[in-house]
């Protein structure tokens, strides 16, 4: 309890010229934390999930992880190659479209592997062994690794994301929306494997999804947003369970059995 | 002084382009040289023939184009197909440039697809004709991004391009345009040569100079540089291997050319270099079919 | 027998506010200030909708507390849980208080053993030794060791209840809480749950329940907390619990 998390939010803001994108998002996040921000579209939290990837820059405030060596580093400090060089190494980042996250073309193994070979991996042998592990941890048949993600459905492009991410081991992942889109019985197997994944792993998470099922199946905190603005944060379950704001009482009221 | 009497013998001025435009161009290349592997953009010229024929090539070579320069012009290692015999008919026009087809006679060699057998000199520069310079834009389309990459050396994408071809094909296939890492920092396309052709890029005492005119790009390995060819540890670059001679001169160590001989599929196996070839067989090397051609 | 306290609650109050009705105010307790020691096991007592329910959610982070103090004395310090980070919260909920209530959050594709142990291995036990306890708690609740290796998400209600129990309760605790977690259990189970509180509180668990069950609810309760005392200012029939 007493060691530092892992990532330490403060006062993040970001105007797009007058408009406001978030303001004033502070948390933090220890090794094996799922946070997931929750609210509509406009909220914000879509924002805050490019600012922690450093694809946008914040107008104010600022992002301190600790890094694998344990030594805390300013995100907006990096440059630019010391941060893609910790994206694709201790971080990962699970889009909503597979079709973003993923490069289309390249076989699944390809695109499983491709982090290990950024990361300096080149033994060919080792590095399809690896991918092909990581494909059956996210129960893609082993024999489909030299398909491209194509030829796949909805939740497998979305699984073997998800493998591509977690071959290097990040201890921080974000995930945006990562199971909208599909079918609800493909969404709940993701769901599954997605929480089996993380306490194996033990990863933090900043999952951001405009579903309460999912916060509650996911989460161990949650955050929600509202116009750019934190409302209220806390346990999980107590959010859902004893909202406080009035505006997380209408979205936990507006769902069925969260 | 060159242009005075290139204006006077033919009316172009020396080597075609005007003298502002080949500073630019040598500046460039200058830049090129000081970057070993790194893609200068440059302000390419309309040339009086097609994309496709060698623009880069030629705007490079125009403006490295001395009085006292010798050049030679090949196309896929001969020098007497139409693209070749062009581009040298181009420069004895607007140059008054002496030409040859003996690679050991050139100070200038001009090249589509091929290197020459015969190992170049340090008084010599070779002269690439560069279709596609982006050595990563078969997985990633984006320029801005590829040039990010380049920058961050962030090459992982490039082993995805062999890590593809050994699942598809069981090894890495890539034949021509084989990627290579220059002077241990930036990846680059080596035009479409046989990757036959890669290990004579390395520690090369000749300059080597690229030009991509639709693409706009100049990029250059200076003499004496280490070019090396990406690969695996369980995968390394391997050259092509021919099973047999030239048919020709009976050379064991040169790139060769299938040649069909007639209607009914009749081939022969003879050196892609015309020059490297005709030289051994003048000096009475054989091969199986050398008294046929 | 002075024994370590445990939970102390002080001062507790809270009231739901309900935006979506006119911001109505709806107390549920007031007032709440008592002790639980090491070792007890204290009942929550009173009617339905007076607020027990609430108290341990309370107690286990689940609903926050309009005012007072909830404080876990923990080993290295005494943590006030309505004020305790999420962090803290967390870390005191894997490693110190075991909340255990009758229905199963089920965990899809999990098989039935490895969940149970895990939640052992999850509050401090070694791996043999949760694996050891976790196996002795499914079979003393009569879960047929057939089933251990599957997961509980298709077996029968009865059957998820005592796995959940056997989660619950897999764990060493210092704070037990425990809402009505024999409910619907047959007898001969229900004293089994019996018997694993008891021996824990014998290891020093301190216990706060809600038990409807007569025969629970002698042979472990050692005090009863009348919430009648605490009722939110306002009518008694207000909780929403």
């Amino acid at each position: 309890m007493s060691a530092k998390p892992l990532l330490d939010v403060t006062g993040l803001t970001k105007f797009y010229g007058q408009r406001l994108g978030c303001e004033d998002v502070s948390f933090d996040l220890f090794e094996g934390d799922v946070l997931a921000v929750v609210g509509e579209s406009g909220s914000g939290k879509s924002t805050l999930l490019g600012l922690l990837a450093g694809e946008l820059e914040p107008t104010a405030g600022h992002i301190d992880y600790r890094q694998q060596n344990d030594e805390t580093v300013e995100l907006g400090s990096l440059d630019e190659g010391a941060r893609r060089a910790l994206m694709r190494t201790e971080w990962g980042f699970v889009r909503q479209d597979p079709r973003e996250g993923l490069r289309m073309a390249v076989t699944a193994g390809g695109n499983v592997g491709e982090r290990l070979m950024a990361k300096g991996d080149r033994h060919y042998g080792q590095i399809r062994q690896r991918a092909g592990d990581w494909l059956e941890k996210v129960e893609i048949e082993a024999q489909r690794i030299d398909e491209t993600p194509r030829s796949f459905s909805g939740g497998m492009r979305q699984r073997l994301q998800i493998a591509r991410n977690l071959v290097t081991h990040p201890r921080l992942v974000l995930m945006d929306e990562p199971t909208s889109g599909l079918d609800v019985s493909v969404q709940a197997r993701l769901l599954d494997l997605i929480r089996g994944l993380v306490t194996d792993l033990g990863l933090a998470v900043v999952i951001v999804t405009h579903d309460l099922a999912v916060a509650r199946i996911l989460s161990h905190r949650i955050m929600v947003m509202r116009r750019g603005r934190v409302i209220e944060q806390g346990l999980t379950d107590q959010v859902l369970d004893d909202p406080a704001d009035a505006y997380t009482q209408l979205l936990v009221a507006s769902v069925l059995a969260a | 002084m060159n242009t005075v009497s290139g204006l006077k013998a033919t009316g172009y001025n020396f080597a075609y382009l005007d003298e502002q435009t080949k500073r630019m161009i040598r500046r460039a290349i200058l830049k090129a040289i000081a970057i070993p592997g790194y893609q200068v953009p440059f302000a390419s010229r309309e040339m009086p023939m097609p994309y496709g024929w060698g623009t880069g090539g030629v705007q490079v070579t125009a403006s490295i184009l001395g009085k006292a320069d010798v050049l030679k012009v090949i196309d896929q290692g001969s020098d007497d197909t139409t693209n070749a015999v062009s581009i040298r008919k181009f420069f004895e026009k607007t140059a008054g440039v002496r030409t040859t087809t003996h690679t050991g006679e050139a100070t200038i060699v001009q090249t589509r697809h091929r290197i020459p057998e015969r190992p170049l000199r340090a008084d010599q520069i070779l002269v690439y004709q560069v279709p596609i310079p982006e050595p990563l834009r078969y997985l990633e389309p984006r320029e801005t991004e590829t040039r990010k990459m380049h920058g961050l050396r962030d090459y992982g994408l490039m082993h995805v391009k062999l890590y593809e071809d050994i699942a598809r094909h069981g090894h890495i296939a890539t034949t021509y345009a084989y990627p290579v890492e220059v002077a241990g920092r930036y990846v680059m396309d080596p035009s479409p040569i046989p990757k036959f052709d890669n290990p004579k890029m390395d520690m090369s005492p000749a300059l080597q100079l690229f030009g991509a005119g639709r693409e706009k790009r100049i990029y250059a390995v200076p003499p004496y540089t280490h070019v090396r060819s990406l690969d695996f540890e369980d995968h390394p670059f391997e050259v092509q291997r021919f099973s047999r001679p030239c048919a020709l001169c009976g050379a064991e160590d040169a790139y060769l050319d299938e040649i069909l001989l007639d209607d009914r599929g009749q081939r022969m196996f003879a050196c892609s270099d015309t020059d490297y070839c005709e030289e051994r067989r003048a000096s009475g090397h054989t091969g199986l079919q050398g008294d046929a051609a | 027998m002075s024994k370590k306290s445990v939970l102390t609650f002080v001062d507790v109050g809270k009231a739901f506010t309900l935006h979506l009705q006119g911001s109505a105010d709806l107390p549920v307790v007031s007032g709440v200030t008592f002790d639980l020691h090491e070792g007890e096991c204290v009942a929550l007592g009173g009617p339905s909708g007076i607020g027990k329910s609430s108290l341990l959610k309370m107690a286990y982070g689940n609903y926050r507390c309009s005012e007072g103090h909830i404080l876990f004395h923990a080993e290295a310090a005494i943590v006030d849980i309505p004020h305790a980070s999420p962090h803290a919260m967390l870390a005191l909920r894997r490693k110190n208080i075991g909340y255990v209530s009758q229905f199963l959050r089920v965990i899809p594709r999990v098989p039935t053993l490895q969940i149970v142990e895990a939640a052992g291995v999850e509050g401090g036990l070694d791996e043999s030794a949760a694996k050891n306890r976790a196996r002795d708690l499914l079979s003393r609740l009569n879960v047929p060791d057939r089933l251990w290796s599957l997961p509980p998400a298709t077996f029968s209600g009865g059957e998820q209840q005592r796995v959940n129990i056997a989660r619950g309760l897999c764990a060493e605790r210092r704070l037990l809480l425990l809402d009505e977690p024999t409910a619907s259990l047959d007898a001969a189970n229900g004293a089994v749950v019996v018997d694993i509180v008891k021996d824990m509180k014998r290891r020093g668990t301190a216990v706060l329940g809600i038990f409807h069950d007569d025969a629970v609810r002698t042979s472990l309760v050692d005090r009863v907390i009348d919430m009648r005392r605490y009722a939110g200012a306002g009518t008694s029939e207000a909780s929403a619990a």
